[in-house]
């Protein structure tokens, strides 16, 4: 393939947003009003080729075909979980080689004797100590000795590093070292990749920095790798606007990707955020709360004000922070293949033990021998497995009968018995971590509607905001490809931060405005490298506390940065901070602390088709289907999604098929579609 | 004698509880009670809480037990019964009115030691007392003889301000008296009464989630749900208990010194009786209650013994039901069961997980779970002054990690807290944003003195640090253990290392003992050492003991620990007899046969 064809072919209106799963890969894609879905087996290993089978399947795989392609991967997330990446060397301050391995000395456990202590990504021989130390006041108290740092690096070549990892003490307050460091290493070691943590992640707290560091390195190759892949698919295909997803919902080219590959470990959950505040838009819930159920993992997030939380704490396991900012986006073990199971006083438990895709389900039919959540589902008739169109599964009605039968027999109850209480357990797991999203935040629930994606979502969506005294759910257009969209909707945005702490009384303006001015220049900077010449949208926010707390609230610094508007943000903090945690201290001490800077350049996002009106279609099918009060309703009706029209009012009980996911509509529920086809539902009956 | 037995009524093993509304409410309650811990480390003001994670937050029934908590800090999780029990017994719930909240923290009253305050809400629908929330946690100074309270205390009016049970909330009110006397008494008063308030607001966030639970579900249905949740947990724990043999065991171990009578031992000595579905532990034969702090107060061995059954039974949900299977004997007015006015407030970081692995020493190898001796000292080092900075006065509580024991099947995890804890280490950018204190070294001990015992499988490293003063002066207390004293070892493992406390003073080379220092009795506990700007304190934690023959561990591990610089080459060959080739540091298999052989 010639160059020429690619910049010719780069006319092409088509934009694909594509999400690599763990077990399939999506694919959305609009033109002129349009949009189209496909589904695909990933490719773990190469997540390039799904993603051109991907649109190959779709149609669109000949080069020229199309314009823009956003691409949305766990590749990240699954190398750090599977631990394949770099060998990684990390340089640090001089009596500091252990952070790695003490880490925070607590446990996950209070009591439990066989813990063992996850290891970090790097063994203790690879870390190098160089003298050099910044005091708590930025100042330099030892200067860096940079021969230290030539022989480290030299010492950790001969180890076969592939990727180093620079971190000392206070380098969020004064970068300087680290950035000499980093030179020396390139002048020693050029084309090593390498990293520095006041970059990576500019906050105190240095083993939670360091580590987000390591893993930033450990990441580099795999990164590079795919990036490669990814711009050699573009060329292939004649596709001038890459684009990958990053943890934080936005977009970046495959260079930028290379740059900082830690910025991906979200990548996967981001897009189903960023379509939930597009969604959320339309439907006009300007507060919605995620409901992601697949088929091993729960994940729930916020969309506040129509945007959606960030955060900057994860992990990779326990003790092992990712600090990076990310959409806040939490998983619990709840989907529909967590396996359900008796303990020893004879309670029935739920997960978080899952059967995953293999052997899967005892409904499956792949040797699957334990009841699952789906296995509860399709005993109860939720599932409407023997529609034509429904999937390409063969599910297995009688091996569901027959575990959940089991432990049926156990608990000497009935079966549909049983198979509500494995559904109710699950739903109350995953309400469960719904409230600590909402109240660890300081918000209601009930003032919040959910949006539920995922295959298992719409399913479950009804239960979970019965379980939370919520009074609506939305399931979007596309549940079962909903990253996908996301990525097709994403805009290109870069978060930066710098902190400075300081009293709020004597709070110093000029000295905010430098600060704000430099990350402006910063991002204007980073999108010119991205190919953007436009100017952003900007949203600045600080974070503060009560003199003596360590940890941050954020409030919007609404318009420029000055003193009416910095005396602003201290009022909203103490309304803030009697919201969340009921108590305020109005004539307190504050600081100042972190200053925040987004910048959004917002992308073209495609026309969504809009659906005629029409009257209500009938039902493709009735069935038997039992409810979560035990009442079981013979005829209830099956609608095929994609007969359905704008405005259509459905009335539970009732089960909207489509695809890869199904709506259940409890009795007392009512359903309207928007003119997008969005699915509108107010939750009715009593709550259980 | 004081003897428990925490179950009043013979057991009832009938559930009522619809098994699944059950689990449904015990997720709910648990949520709960992080949602409290989620509240306190964001609004608190000391580093102990916001990074340290040092307090606990449970919920209990109107009956005044245990239903609820979140994996917090295990010493506080298992005296808290103790506490709130006497709270509601002193108070009476007839006295209580909605918005009370009741403050705690008399160590002869249930409690640990003084420091460990106590804030107790009740929660009422339709004027009924329904649960009760609470949350225990760690002052760092509560006034006492030195700041952030461990010294060499004689007496309980040594250690600080001591409340009985009081209101220190009426119907949502500030009880304004009580708090002005409180922070006039302690020596960082904006930052103890930050960290009240936040103590204070994360009651009354699981306030709500109760009261909404209880409208949700009735008062009928939750009451006998609380009760079921216990009930659960208790045929879980007898299970447990069934599972070991029939039999009595003894262990003993000794507290070195009480930093006031010069080489003196301490000891505490254990009976576990395993008989059925029940366990006896009789702590008869410890020694007489010491003059110096290690003392334990009868909450803390209490708390101590659960830790140590709880570590026996398992994952099992831990609420009161847990406790019920337990007999404790403790004689008064000896080591384990301090009577007033005895100092207690060392007890509960040393001593305590001490008395654990006594009883684990005593049943663990029973139990198919055996484990070799922790560090078991929390290397606590109180440190006060004024912040030339901020002008304004600090205290600081800090504590470090141990290595834990080798255990049958693992070595021990390096750089933890001991068992009856599991608070979080305070960075080093908070410590030096928040202290006077510059540190110079965070690392793994590896010394010859510190490091673990060698074993099939070897115990984990302790931590060493080593701090500079950066104010003209502050000063320094220490309560700390086995610094001479070596953790055991089991099943043919060598003992663990020792903790060490040394200073420096500025400008001189040598590093020395308190003792060489200052002539007090003890090297690792003692009182309010003045510090200059540039002295220096090094505080190295003690490794843990190994379990197995070291010589049955595997050479590719021994050569690993080297390559690692954890061991030198001359250490694999002197605690492991692994021979490793000097210039490649692989294994050289004929001569560690012989070696070993």
């Amino acid at each position: 393939m010639s160059t020429d064809t690619v910049t010719k072919s780069t006319t092409s209106a088509t934009r694909v947003g594509i999400d690599t799963g763990g077990t399939f890969t999506d694919l959305i894609a609009a033109e002129g009003g349009v949009l189209r879905m496909a589904k695909t087996l990933s490719t773990p290993s190469d997540p390039a080729r799904s993603t051109g089978e991907a649109l190959t399947k779709a149609g669109i795989g000949e080069p020229g075909q199309v314009g823009t392609l956003v691409h949305g991967t766990t590749i990240a997330t699954n190398a750090l979980i599977e631990r394949r990446g770099a060998v990684v060397g990390l340089i640090t301050t001089l009596g500091f080689r252990d952070l790695l391995e003490i880490q925070r000395i607590s446990r996950p456990r209070s009591f439990d004797l066989h813990w063992v202590k996850p290891s970090h990504l790097v063994p203790r021989r690879l870390v190098r100590e160089v003298r050099e130390r910044v005091a708590a006041d930025a100042s330099v108290s030892i200067p860096i000795d940079l021969d230290d740092v030539r022989r480290a690096a030299r010492e950790l070549a001969e180890q076969g590093v592939e990727a180093i990892a620079i971190s000392f003490l206070f380098s969020f307050l004064n970068s300087d070292h680290e950035r000499q460091a980093r030179a020396v290493v390139h002048e020693e070691l050029p084309g090593l990749e390498v990293s520095i943590s006041s970059e990576v992640f500019g906050q105190w707290r240095e083993y939670e920095r360091t580590s987000t560091c390591v893993i930033d390195a450990f990441l580099k190759p795999t990164v590079a790798r795919y990036a490669a892949e990814l711009s050699e698919l573009g060329r292939e295909r004649g596709i001038a606007d890459l684009l990958v997803m990053r943890s934080n919902g936005g977009v970046m080219t495959p260079a930028g990707a290379r740059e900082k590959p830690v910025s991906m470990v979200r990548s996967g959950p981001a897009g189903g955020v960023i379509a939930t505040s597009y969604v959320a838009k339309l439907v006009r819930f300007a507060n919605l709360i995620i409901a992601d159920m697949g088929g091993t993992s729960f994940d729930t997030g916020l969309i506040r004000a129509g945007e959606p939380a960030l955060t900057t704490f994860s992990e990779l396991e326990w003790g092992i922070p990712i600090a990076v900012p990310m959409v806040d986006v939490r998983s619990v073990g709840a989907g529909g293949g967590s396996v359900a199971w008796i303990d020893a006083a004879g309670i029935m438990r739920v997960g978080p033990e899952s059967a995953g895709a293999d052997p899967g389900p005892a409904c499956y039919g792949r040797g699957g021998d334990r009841a699952t959540v789906t296995d509860a589902n399709l005993v109860l008739g939720r599932l409407p497995h023997d529609l034509p169109l429904a999937g390409d599964l063969d599910l297995d009605v009688e091996a569901s009968e027959r575990v959940i039968g089991e432990l049926a027999a156990e608990l000497e109850r009935d079966r549909a018995e049983v198979a509500l209480g494995i559904l109710r357990i699950a739903d109350n797991n995953m309400a469960q971590a719904v409230r600590l999203v909402t109240i660890d935040r300081g918000y209601d629930p009930r003032e919040f509607a959910l949006m539920a994606f995922g295959g298992a979502g719409p399913l479950h969506a009804s239960a979970i905001a019965r379980a939370l005294s919520m009074r609506n759910v939305v399931v979007p257009i596309f549940p079962g490809a909903f990253s996908a969209f996301g990525a097709l909707i994403a805009d290109t945005r870069f978060d930066y931060m710098r902190t400075a702490v300081m009293a709020a009384r004597s709070a110093d303006v000029a000295r905010i405005q430098s600060i704000y001015a430099d990350l402006e220049e910063q991002a204007a900077r980073d999108l010119a490298r991205e190919g953007i010449a436009a100017a952003p949208t900007l949203l600045r926010t600080v974070e503060l506390r009560y003199s003596g707390q360590n940890w941050e609230l954020e409030v919007p610094l609404e318009g420029e940065p000055g003193p009416d508007s910095i005396d602003a943000v201290k009022r909203r903090f103490h309304a803030e901070h009697d919201s969340h945690f009921g108590w305020s201290l109005p004539d307190g001490d504050l600081e100042l602390v972190n200053f925040k800077l987004a910048a959004i350049a917002p992308r073209p996002t495609p026309e969504l088709p809009e659906l005629q009106t029409g009257p209500l279609p009938e039902p493709v099918a009735n069935r038997s289907v039992t409810f979560d009060d035990g009442e079981t309703h013979d005829s209830t009706p099956v609608y095929w999604r994609s007969d359905l029209c704008a405005e259509n009012r459905i009335e539970g009980p009732a089960l909207i098929a489509e695809p890869d996911a199904t709506v259940l509509l409890a009795p007392g529920d009512r359903l309207v579609l928007d003119s997008f086809g969005n699915l509108i539902i107010t939750v009715g009956g009593p709550t259980t | 004698m004081s003897v428990t037995n925490t179950r009043s009524t013979p057991l009832d093993t009938r559930i009522d509880t619809d098994p699944i509304l059950l689990e449904v409410m015990r997720s709910h309650l648990i949520t709960s009670c992080r949602e409290m811990g989620i509240a306190m480390m964001r609004t608190s003001y000391s580093p102990i809480f916001n990074e340290g994670l040092d307090f606990s937050c449970v919920i209990f029934d109107a009956s005044g037990e245990m239903i609820a908590q979140a994996d917090f800090c295990p010493a506080q999780i298992g005296a808290i019964p103790h506490v709130v029990e006497w709270c509601i017994k002193e108070v009476g719930p007839e006295n209580m009115s909605p918005g009370d909240v009741i403050l705690h923290n008399d160590p002869y009253r249930g409690g640990c030691h003084l420091p460990e305050f106590m804030v107790l809400k009740p929660c009422f629908v339709d004027g009924e007392i329904v649960a009760y929330t609470a949350n225990i946690a760690h002052m760092v100074d509560i006034g006492g003889l030195v700041p952030a309270a461990f010294g060499d205390t004689r007496n309980i009016f040594q250690e600080g301000l001591r409340f009985p049970p009081v209101k220190i909330y009426r119907e949502d009110e500030e009880v304004e008296d009580l708090f002005r006397v409180l922070v006039s008494n302690i020596r960082t008063p904006r930052f103890g009464y930050g960290d009240l308030k936040a103590m204070i607001g994360s009651l009354y966030v699981a306030e709500r989630r109760i009261v909404e639970l209880v409208e949700k579900y009735g008062e009928v249905e939750f009451t006998r749900c609380a009760q079921d949740i216990k009930t659960v947990s208790e045929i879980l724990a007898r299970r447990a208990i069934s599972d070991l043999p029939d039999g009595e065991w003894t262990f003993e171990a000794v507290i070195e010194d009480d930093g006031v009578e010069p080489d003196q031992e301490w000891t505490i000595h254990a009976t576990v009786v395993v008989r059925g579905d029940e366990v006896i532990v009789d702590y008869t034969g410890s020694s007489p209650q010491s003059p110096g702090p290690p003392n334990q107060t009868w909450g803390v061995t209490a708390s101590a013994t659960y830790a140590a059954m709880f570590n026996i039974y398992g994952a099992i949900p831990f609420n009161h039901g847990c406790y019920r299977p337990i007999s404790i004997i403790a004689p008064v007015g000896s080591f384990v069961n301090v009577e007033y006015p005895g100092s207690c407030v060392g007890g509960n970081s040393d001593s305590s997980p001490t008395t654990v692995d006594v009883i684990l020493g005593a049943i663990s190898e029973i139990a198919g779970k055996g484990t070799a001796s922790d560090g078991d000292t929390c290397g606590i080092l109180s440190l006060g002054g004024m912040d030339p900075r901020s002008g304004e006065a600090f205290a600081h509580l800090h504590f470090d990690g141990g290595g834990w024991g080798g255990r049958h099947d693992h070595d021990g995890n390096s750089a933890q807290v001991p068992k009856t804890s599991n608070c979080a280490n305070t960075p080093i950018e908070v410590l030096e944003t928040r202290y006077p204190l510059e540190c110079v070294e965070y690392s793994l001990n590896t010394g010859v003195t510190g490091r673990p015992g060698a074993g099939e499988f070897r115990g984990g490293f302790g931590t060493k640090r080593v701090m500079r003063v950066t104010a003209e002066s502050m000063t320094l207390s220490a309560h700390t253990n086995r610094n001479r004293v070596h953790p055991w070892g089991k099943a043919g493992g060598a003992e663990g290392g020792n903790c060490t406390v040394r200073l420096r003073r500025r400008g001189e080379q040598e590093w020395k003992t308190a003792p060489e220092l200052l002539g007090s009795i003890s090297s690792g506990k003692f009182s309010n050492v003045e510090l200059h700007e540039g002295d220096e304190v090094s505080l190295g934690m003690p490794g843990g003991a190994g379990y197995g023959d070291p010589s049955a561990r595997a050479p590719e591990l021994v050569a690993e620990d080297v390559r690692n610089g954890l061991y030198t080459l001359a250490e694999a060959g002197e605690l492991y007899g692994v021979a490793l080739d000097p210039a490649t540091g692989e294994v050289m298999q004929a001569e560690t046969e012989r070696n070993r052989s």
